[in-house]
């Protein structure tokens, strides 16, 4: 059996059936929104952006109002921690926009797409670990100084019987176990969500320049 | 106005050549709901990219480009469906042929064998039932013509292999 002989057949799927399926398909399908994973991505970024905004803005007016200015070095950390994470955002989205060029021929799009999704990773892993750190130390400072009646243990805080290194120390290795278990769950997370799609995709990419 | 002279432009462009994209939809899914999922998928990017066509190759060309890419890249869909899946029939545009029940049989597997191959085979058999020039195939897929053709042959050679195994049991 030889592939010339489905040609003719194969033509006869240009005339058949499409004009009855199209007509009244294509009319309303160019408003509809898409469901291809880059644009599910961006709605998800912008959804993550919103509830980040509304989070930390909200947390900056009620420490404003609710202490009347007298903590509002709380309101600006937080608002400070709002703008890191719309850079982040913005960041990501920018990688998102870049990540695709579906007019372009396959081979350089999916260079593009396999280059883009790895620094879109890349910057996911390595932007969200940092700010693990500074999030948790920022609580810390907060639930010890300006929340009254919390207590946490004594070992993070200098004192007479807690050398001022020692509480350092302590300190340093929580936040340090605390941002790499993060960093593990973001790893595994990440290659949970693109592991196989990169994979997927430079096999393409492998068997295209195959020859080249 | 304008818009609305662009969007039946465009209707009617893709209305011309929408046998590409149903074709593309029938090799890359292999059931109605993911074909009718790529189908849409498919027209929405054309939509998106319309604006940007210039004309600076065939209309046809930008939409093998735009169909191909997207089915390619979908990594939802091949999730949900791994590549080893067969229809159980033709699809109907072979079915529906006027050919004799062993000729009908053997179309059938053929495009059963289809199925089994890479991302890349497909798009290549594809482009060559629809009697694409390399040049063509070159301008769609980005490959060089000498590599094409390298390629083009192992394809046919393999479909051979794969058609004479299902069909004749050997």
């Amino acid at each position: 059996m030889e592939l010339d002989q489905l040609k003719e057949v194969w033509k006869e799927m240009e005339k058949k059936g499409t004009a009855e399926k199209n007509s009244g398909q294509l009319t309303y399908l160019p408003g509809r929104r898409s469901h291809s994973p880059i644009a599910k991505m961006k709605r998800n970024l912008f959804i993550e952006l919103l509830f980040v905004i509304v989070l930390f803005g909200g947390a900056a007016v009620y420490y404003f109002i609710a202490f009347k200015g007298r903590v509002s070095e709380v309101s600006w950390t937080y608002i400070v921690l709002a703008l890191a994470f719309c850079v982040y955002y913005y960041r990501k989205s920018k990688l998102l926009n870049e990540m695709q060029c579906v007019s372009c021929r396959v081979k350089s799009n999916l260079e593009l797409h396999v280059k883009t999704l790895e620094k879109y990773v890349r910057f996911y892993l390595i932007y969200g670990t940092a700010l693990i750190p500074v999030l948790f130390i920022f609580f810390g400072v907060l639930i010890r100084y300006k929340i009254p009646g919390t207590n946490l243990p004594g070992i993070f805080y200098p004192s007479a019987a807690n050398p001022w290194w020692k509480a350092i120390l302590m300190i340093v290795l929580v936040t340090a176990a605390v941002t790499l278990l993060f960093y593990m769950l973001n790893k595994w997370y990440v290659k949970k969500l693109y592991g196989n799609h990169i994979k997927k995709l430079r096999q393409v990419l492998e068997e295209m320049n195959d020859g080249d | 106005m304008q818009v609305t002279a662009s969007h039946d432009d465009f209707l009617r462009l893709v209305n011309e050549h929408s046998g590409i994209v149903h074709k593309v939809c029938h090799i890359y899914c292999s059931t109605d709901e993911d074909r009718k999922d790529l189908f849409q998928e498919i027209v929405i990017q054309l939509w998106k990219s319309y604006p940007k066509f210039r004309g600076e190759s065939r209309f046809s060309t930008w939409m093998y480009r735009i169909a191909l890419n997207t089915a390619i890249s979908d990594f939802r869909r091949q999730k949900r469906n791994p590549r080893v899946s067969y229809p159980d029939s033709a699809p109907f545009e072979i079915a529906d042929q006027p050919h004799d029940a062993e000729k009908e049989e053997k179309l059938r597997m053929l495009y059963k064998a289809i199925t089994k191959l890479s991302e890349v085979e497909k798009a290549l058999v594809m482009l060559y039932l629809d009697d694409r020039s390399y040049d063509e195939m070159e301008e769609v897929l980005g490959i060089n013509q000498n590599n094409l053709r390298v390629k083009m042959k192992r394809v046919k050679d393999k479909l051979r292999e794969l058609t004479k195994t299902t069909v004749y049991g050997t």
